[in-house]
C-alpha cells in the first residue's frame, strides 16, 4: 500500500500531508505512515474471523500497492468492513494530528 | 530551520514509530498467525528498529553521528534521563509481588527495554506467557551435558554437579553453551499443563529469556533448559551458577528477586550472557 495511492483516494488528511511534505525526511515519514496504517488494517482484518478467505485477503493486502485495489477487494467480500477500514485509516491520522505540537498544524 | 519545526518533525516521527510499535505488539500478542505470516512475507513490517537517515540536532545524536555516519539507530533516542527513569521504575519492580500476572507498566517496560537494548523484549510471544514474570531465583547446580561429564569440567565448582541431565536431553556441540546460561522454569504451572504438556515443552525448549535483577540493575540473557522448581512456594525460577553470578541474584539486597521477559530471537542473533543495564544505553549482550 503506497502513500500516493492513499493520497490519490483522498484519504490523507490535508494538515498531515502538509506536515509530512515539510519534513526533511518526507519519504521516510510517508513510509512510516503507510506501515502504521497497514498494520492497523491487518489487525482489524485479523480480528474478523467470519470473513471468508481471511488469510488470502490478508496476503493480498500485503502485496497490493494501490489502496483502491485493496479497498475494492475487501468491499466485494464485506462492504461494512471496507468502510470500517476507511474509518480506521482516518482515525490513525486523527490521533497523530492530535499528538502533534500546534506549530506543525 | 526553526527549533519549533525541528521539534514538530521529531515528534511526528516519534509518534509514528510509537504507533507502529503498538500495532506490532497488538498483532504479535493477539494474532500470532498473522504475525508469523508477516514475518514470512513482509519482514520489513515486523522490524522494531528504525533507521534515521539524516543528521539530527541533538548533541547526543551528533555524537553518535560522528561514530557512525548515515546510520543512527532509533534506540539512541533513549536519552540519559529516560534511561535513568527506566532504571528507577525497574528498581520499583523489586517490590512487586511474585507472580505471572501483568506487571504494572508492562507495555512501557517492553518498549523501553526493547529500545534500550535493541532487542524484542515481551511478556507474551506467539500466545505463550511465562509462568512467572516476577520470581525468586534458586541457585541450581551445574547439570551434566554428556554421559561422562564431570564437575572438573565446570566453573564455579562449588555449585556442584546435578545427578540428572537437562529436561531436554544431552547437549550437542551446538547447544553445549546452554549449560552455562540455563534457566529452569516451572512450566507445569502453566494453564492446561496436563493437556498441553507437549506443546509447552516444544515451544519453551531452549527459548531465550531476559532476566533482570531490578535492585542491582543487572540483566542477562539465558535459555530455558529445565522444567522446575517442582515446588514454587519459595523459588519460582532456577538459574545456572553462571547466571546467578552474572545477574547478582546472590546479592543480599536483591533477595533473588528477578523480572523475566521472553526474547523474540527468531533470527538467532541475540548472544547469551550479561547485559549491564546501568552502564550503557545500548550495547549487545556479551559472552561470558
Amino acid at each position: 500500500m503506497t502513500y500516493n495511492s492513499l493520497f490519490a483516494a483522498g484519504l490523507i488528511d490535508a494538515t498531515l500531508h502538509a506536515a509530512i511534505a515539510e519534513h526533511p525526511d518526507s519519504i521516510q515519514i510517508q513510509a512510516l505512515l503507510c506501515q502504521s496504517l497497514l498494520l492497523s488494517l491487518l489487525f482489524q482484518l485479523s480480528a474478523y474471523p467470519q470473513l471468508p478467505a481471511r488469510l488470502e485477503i490478508i496476503k493480498s493486502v500485503l502485496t497490493l500497492e494501490s489502496w483502491t485495489d485493496i479497498h475494492q477487494k475487501i468491499k466485494k467480500v464485506d462492504q461494512t468492513l471496507a468502510q470500517n477500514l476507511v474509518e480506521s485509516v482516518k482515525r490513525v491520522q486523527f490521533v497523530l494530528l492530535n499528538q502533534l505540537p500546534e506549530e506543525a498544524e | 530551520m526553526p527549533a519549533l519545526q525541528n521539534s514538530a518533525h521529531q515528534q511526528l516521527r516519534a509518534d509514528l514509530i510509537e504507533n507502529i510499535q503498538n500495532q506490532q505488539h497488538r498483532i504479535r500478542t493477539d494474532y500470532p498467525q498473522t504475525w508469523n505470516l508477516l514475518k514470512q512475507s513482509r519482514p520489513d513490517l515486523t522490524q522494531n528498529s528504525f533507521e534515521i537517515p539524516t543528521p539530527e540536532i541533538s548533541s547526543q545524536q551528533n555524537l553518535v553521528q560522528d561514530l557512525k555516519p548515515n546510520l543512527v539507530s532509533l534506540s539512541i533516542e533513549v536519552s540519559g534521563e529516560e534511561h535513568a527513569q527506566i532504571l528507577r521504575k525497574l528498581a520499583a519492580l523489586a517490590q512487586a509481588p511474585v507472580g505471572g500476572a501483568n506487571l504494572p507498566d508492562q507495555l512501557y517496560f517492553e518498549q523501553q527495554l526493547g529500545d534500550m537494548l535493541g532487542l524484542t523484549v515481551t511478556a507474551e510471544l506467539d500466545g505463550y506467557r511465562l509462568p512467572y514474570t516476577v520470581a525468586h531465583a534458586q541457585a541450581l547446580p551445574h547439570f551434566p551435558t554428556h554421559p561422562n561429564d564431570q564437575l572438573s569440567a565446570h566453573q564455579p565448582k562449588e555449585a556442584g554437579l546435578s545427578s540428572t541431565r537437562s529436561t531436554f536431553g544431552w547437549l550437542s556441540d551446538k547447544t553445549h553453551q546452554y549449560e552455562k546460561f540455563g534457566v529452569a522454569l516451572p512450566l507445569h504451572k502453566l494453564p492446561d499443563w496436563p493437556k498441553r504438556r507437549l506443546d509447552y515443552v516444544q515451544w519453551f525448549k531452549y527459548r531465550k529469556v531476559i532476566l533482570i535483577n531490578p535492585t542491582q540493575q543487572t540483566a542477562a540473557v539465558g535459555v530455558v533448559t529445565q522444567i522446575g522448581p517442582a515446588y514454587v512456594q519459595r523459588f519460582q525460577v532456577g538459574l545456572s551458577p553462571e547466571l546467578i553470578r552474572l545477574t547478582k541474584a546472590w546479592h543480599p539486597d536483591s533477595k533473588g528477586k528477578m523480572v523475566i521477559f521472553l526474547l523474540d530471537d527468531s533470527a538467532g542473533s541475540v548472544k547469551l550472557g550479561q547485559i549491564n543495564l546501568a552502564s550503557r544505553l545500548k550495547k549487545e549482550p556479551s559472552d561470558l
